[in-house]
């Protein structure tokens, strides 16, 4: 048989106990979900009516602007309290770091202001920080990723309100500006539709094009498959070697983005030894909606050749 | 490269995922595993269906192996305007045409009188087709019709595009048939 020369190195075989990493996620999800009626901001960004935000949508600039928001400080402090108890029961390997993640924000400038940074997507404050804490920055990035999730999922929620997306052409999440942690395709249309990973929104996106570098050449546009898992099929970029994992969902079933997002670490481990870069959903997509590269980013995004990227967010 | 579950947790800065993540690995099978993953890396390209007028939007999934190439998927587009992602039953079976064992891949011809199919190739096939056109436009061209009206035709030839043809295809398919002096020119779309 002959040998295939393009097909991608393969590295040695990792696996996961799906069914304990599965059984975490729901714990976290559990661990910050709030009572209903909890109030999460003390102080909310009313960005004016729907006609302003309807037209900042239609303009391609996403919707939240976290240094106008002011999260309610017992929310915080509850939020933070339930999830690092969670990941300490449920990762006690990183026991050590949970512990000190929640000395430094007790010692410091308290949880309130931490997760500000956060909301700001101020990934310096966080890497700063872990290094004064002793942490793993991937650690603390995991544990702001949840410990934000309630508030920028309320966030997400008021300011979509009454909004809608059909013209929405941009790769990042028009909520809240972060790049799609991960992506689903629909079984009765086969659309993609991008799922936000710091507020879950999600959103319709142009099948053939990449949501990072917005190129629509189909020879870059690739997938890779792992294992005969052809229901998880991660898209790769060849121009701008971004990737993202895929879902191919049957008609009916019910989406699971977090856990979906989590139970495919091998796919990330995959596409990082192939040389592919992984978004992190720390970082928003431009600090500045209206600064050179994010309109240089739009300007792409609709004028370019190819269909529209319409849809609705959900 | 040959990455052990320690090389795995020292990944860091390639996400927040698989660093933090690496205590849930099987450790035994982590360790000691020695088998590789498969992974297979497919194309897609857009097409539109050959079958009817319609002109849906395909997608259609390549992947290179050991043979060369093949199908491995068609769906439709969602991209595209016709169809929207959706395809008829013939459509969604396309792929099946594609692969089948019963697909011709080689010029099969058989003679006048014969009982047998003969491999040609394509040269061959091409240069046949040419000289019968032209043998049968020179026989029975005509320059005037029996009113001694200037028609420049030939009513022995006939034209039919497929629904595989693009605009542009079938403006050129239809400027060759006219220069050849053709009146029967039809489209699949039409019949």
């Amino acid at each position: 048989m002959a040998k295939n020369e393009n097909a991608p190195t393969a590295p040695e075989r990792i696996e996961i106990d799906e069914a304990r990493l599965r059984d975490t996620v729901r714990a976290i999800l559990e661990a910050i979900r709030l009572p209903k009626g909890t109030p999460l901001y003390g102080a909310f960004p009313e960005i004016a009516s729907p006609e302003d935000r309807q037209q900042m949508i239609d303009d391609g600039v996403y919707l939240f602007r976290a240094s106008e928001a002011r999260a309610d400080g017992s929310a915080v402090r509850e939020v933070q309290g339930r999830l690092l108890t969670c990941l300490k029961r449920q990762m006690p390997d990183r026991a050590g770091e949970w512990t000190a993640i929640e000395t430094g924000l007790g010692a410091g400038e308290g949880a309130e202001h931490f997760l500000t940074r956060i909301l700001e997507n101020d990934v310096r404050h966080l890497t700063t920080k872990a290094n004064t804490w002793g942490v793993s920055p991937d650690s603390l990035s995991l544990a702001a990723l949840f410990w934000a999730r309630p508030f920028r999922e309320e966030a997400a929620r008021r300011l979509a309100d009454g909004v809608r997306t059909e013209h929405w052409r941009m790769g990042f999440c028009p909520v809240c500006g972060h790049w799609p942690g991960f992506a689903y395709l629909a079984a009765e249309d086969n659309r993609r539709n991008l799922w936000c990973a710091a507020c879950t929104t999600t959103w319709r996106f142009d099948r053939m094009r990449c949501p990072f570098c917005l190129t629509t050449d189909a020879e870059k546009l690739p997938y890779l498959t792992i294992d005969d898992n052809e229901h998880l099929p991660l898209y790769v970029c060849e121009e701008c070697k971004r990737y993202l994992k895929h879902r191919r969902e049957e008609k009916d079933a019910r989406r699971d983005p977090d856990v979906d997002f989590i139970l495919t670490v091998p796919l990330d481990y995959v596409a990082t030894n192939q040389g592919y870069i992984q978004e992190s959903p720390i970082p928003v997509r431009f600090e500045k909606p209206d600064g050179e590269a994010s309109r240089a980013y739009r300007a792409k995004a609709r004028y370019e050749d190819g269909p529209s990227g319409a849809g609705n967010i959900h | 490269m040959n990455l052990t579950r320690r090389g795995f947790l020292g990944l860091a800065g390639t996400g927040i995922l698989a660093p933090v993540l690496g205590s849930f690995l099987t450790p035994g099978k982590a360790r000691a595993a020695r088998g590789e993953f498969k992974i297979a890396r497919t194309t897609e390209t857009t097409t539109i269906c050959p079958y009817c007028g319609v002109g849906c939007g395909m997608v259609v999934h390549a992947r290179k192996d050991s043979h060369g190439g093949r199908v491995v998927n068609i769906e439709g587009d969602p991209a595209h305007p016709i169809n929207l992602g959706s395809l008829c039953s013939k459509g969604a079976a396309l792929f099946q045409v594609a692969n089948n064992e019963h697909r011709l891949t080689k010029v099969l011809y058989r003679a006048p009188g014969s009982d047998r199919w003969e491999e040609k190739g394509w040269d061959w096939a091409i240069r046949r087709i040419a000289a019968n056109i032209k043998k049968t436009r020179d026989e029975t061209f005509k320059a005037k019709d029996e009113k001694g009206r200037l028609v420049n035709r030939t009513e022995s030839l006939a034209c039919l595009g497929g629904a595989a043809l693009d605009s542009e295809e079938c403006y050129a398919y239809s400027k060759f048939a006219r220069s050849l002096g053709v009146v029967y020119l039809e489209h699949q779309a039409r019949i």
